[in-house]
């Protein structure tokens, strides 16, 4: 039978067998079965809980990771200081496919100066505390931007190693730099002078970072006393890797369905699969979509129109007839009274 | 249940007591009239709150779409004092953290409820006969409560928080709507958790349960012409 004359079908009213009803009296039994099933079902697993990563803990649990990812704040080459809208302006890394670029549209809404912001900002709070952290600061910012471009180039270029609180800068033992991105040129084993005040800066964010200082201080800004907006201090957070290897031992990956899952073996939001399904394609369409947020989300958000529209769209309306499973759901009105065109005994 | 015979009384038409010839001539015509007209037209008392319903009713593969709603009242329960004594609350004492269990665990049985109601009525067919806009509410039921729950796990405050909100922005960039909704700003996402996304879930499924109401429960596929009236109406 033709989607249309099911559909005609189904306008006309009721006039067969009726059954006894009552809606409040099943809206209240559902109410209850669902209040026992939820009280039963936090006693018996509660809830996931994991504290969240705090300056003060990152910076003790992978202090490495802390002071990189701090350089690349400093010198504007984290993902946060490269992202382009809504945090900064630049469109290198903004996601689009082929002209369609919605992230450009509205320009920098939350702007978010990396250098500025995230380092420069809580050391200067902290510089009138300790004389070399005030002298390193002058020294960064009264130098042009060529001259902080050049000390981050060599500081980027060199090994971290860190003793206690104190960050050192080395030349790599088998250093990839090429000439372009060391400009000075800095001879072997004197990397460290070549970056100027850049490691005694990070020395005093890994100190700030570790006692709690920078927890407590907030990067958010001494204009925000009551602040609710964490933009910036988790933009630092995620521009680390210690976040995603954290993400990682629970299996919240992107490729490991990432944020459907939860921690250990609660749930998470399996509602979310028809989004998260998108970033598991392997092989060739993962390739050849160039696989961003975007595409996900233009993949994703076609299923829902697709399923938002099926009433109208021929082939996908006629599902339902072609899958015969409605017998099962009314077996027990066919039984009884057989369907039009083909009685069936009982 | 007791089943009544083919044309009983729960298929008498529903007289209205708003009769315009019963009415004084200036008090006909208000737009209050109007309003109050159309809507017992479309949902007659006898249909919102019915003591009958079609035969074929009976099965449980109609028992998911109570237990959703149940569930999102159960949602309301247990987030109005996570509300109350925010998330100092619910991250820092063990009885917050068992009201965010509560919570927890009431929106895992709402989207768990939500699928089999989806999976039923698609099964079912139940767009046809005028239906469709009550399923396109549906889906936006849906498509709303996702957004919803995910500033929920936002504004949770724990690692989880931190790492959907850092991974969920991205998408959230590309679509160019980062300046409607920033997940990383914790005041945004919380108001928009209790009050905002709510409200305009609760307000559709409002809308999608009276149109179930309004139209009746879809006859099945090949019902007997016999069960079906002549002309259009309500099951």
């Amino acid at each position: 039978m033709s989607y249309r004359k099911d559909d005609q079908r189904a306008q006309r009213g009721w006039r067969g067998p009726r059954v006894r009803y009552d809606l409040i009296s099943e809206g209240l039994i559902a109410l209850t079965v669902v209040a026992l099933l939820t009280v039963g079902l936090s006693a018996m697993f509660g809830s996931p809980k994991v504290e969240a990563i705090s300056f003060q803990s990152w910076a003790k649990a992978a202090p490495d990771d802390f002071v990189s990812t701090t350089l690349a704040e400093l010198t504007g080459t984290s993902g946060s200081a490269t992202y382009g809208p809504p945090y900064t302006s630049d469109t290198e890394n903004v996601q689009s496919i082929g002209p369609f670029s919605p992230q450009t549209w509205l320009g920098v809404t939350t702007p978010v100066d990396s250098s500025e912001d995230l380092v420069i900002a809580p050391l200067t709070a902290w510089a009138p505390f300790e004389a070399g952290l005030q002298q390193a600061l002058e020294r960064w910012t009264a130098a042009t931007a060529d001259e902080q471009a050049a000390w981050g180039a060599v500081a980027l270029d060199s090994g971290i190693s860190i003793d206690g609180t104190t960050v050192t800068l080395a030349p790599k033992p088998e250093s990839s730099a090429t000439p372009d991105a060391s400009p000075t040129s800095a001879p072997s084993g004197a990397q460290s002078a070549d970056a100027g005040p850049i490691p005694a800066l990070l020395s005093a964010m890994l100190t700030g970072a570790r006692s709690g200082a920078l927890d407590s201080q907030s990067v958010n800004g001494p204009d925000r006393q009551y602040a609710t907006d964490y933009t910036r201090s988790l933009l630092y957070i995620a521009d680390g890797t210690y976040a995603a290897s954290v993400a990682e031992s629970y299996n919240l990956l992107g490729d490991q369905w990432g944020v459907m899952n939860q921690i250990g073996d609660w749930p998470g939001q399996p509602w979310l699969w028809w989004f998260t399904m998108w970033y598991q394609v392997p092989g060739p369409i993962r390739a050849s979509f160039d696989y961003s947020d975007l595409i996900v989300v233009v993949f994703a958000m076609t299923m829902v129109l697709l399923v938002f529209f099926l009433p109208f769209i021929p082939g996908l309306r006629n599902l339902p007839r072609w899958l015969r499973l409605y017998r099962v759901i009314w077996r027990p009105y066919y039984r009884r009274y057989g369907s039009s065109g083909k009685r069936e005994s009982r | 249940m007791a089943e009544s015979e083919p044309g009983g009384w729960g298929n008498q038409p529903i007289l209205l007591e708003d009769d315009p010839q019963k009415l004084p001539p200036t008090l006909r015509n208000t737009l209050d009239w109007r309003g109050r007209r159309w809507f017992l037209r479309a949902w007659p008392p006898r249909r919102l709150l019915p003591d009958t319903e079609p035969t074929y009713v009976r099965s449980w593969f109609y028992v998911a779409g109570i237990l959703t709603l149940a569930s999102l009242v159960m949602l309301v329960i247990t987030g109005i004092p996570l509300a109350l004594f925010g998330p100092e609350w619910w991250t820092g004492t063990s009885v917050g953290a068992f009201f965010d269990s509560l919570h927890y665990w009431a929106v895992e049985l709402f989207f768990l409820f939500m699928f089999a109601h989806f999976i039923a009525v698609f099964l079912m067919g139940a767009f046809r006969g005028r239906r469709a806009f009550t399923w396109m509410l549906g889906v936006t039921a849906f498509f709303v409560s996702v957004v919803t729950a995910l500033t929920g796990y936002a504004s949770l405050q724990d690692f989880e928080a931190q790492w959907v909100t850092t991974q969920g922005k991205d998408a959230v960039n590309a679509t160019g709507l980062g300046f409607l909704a920033n997940l990383l700003n914790v005041g945004q996402t919380l108001t928009l958790h209790v009050a905002l996304l709510p409200l305009a879930a609760i307000g559709i499924v409002g809308i999608h349960v009276l149109w179930v109401r309004r139209r009746g429960v879809v006859p099945p596929y090949d019902a007997l012409d016999e069960h079906l009236t002549e002309g259009e109406g309500a099951t």
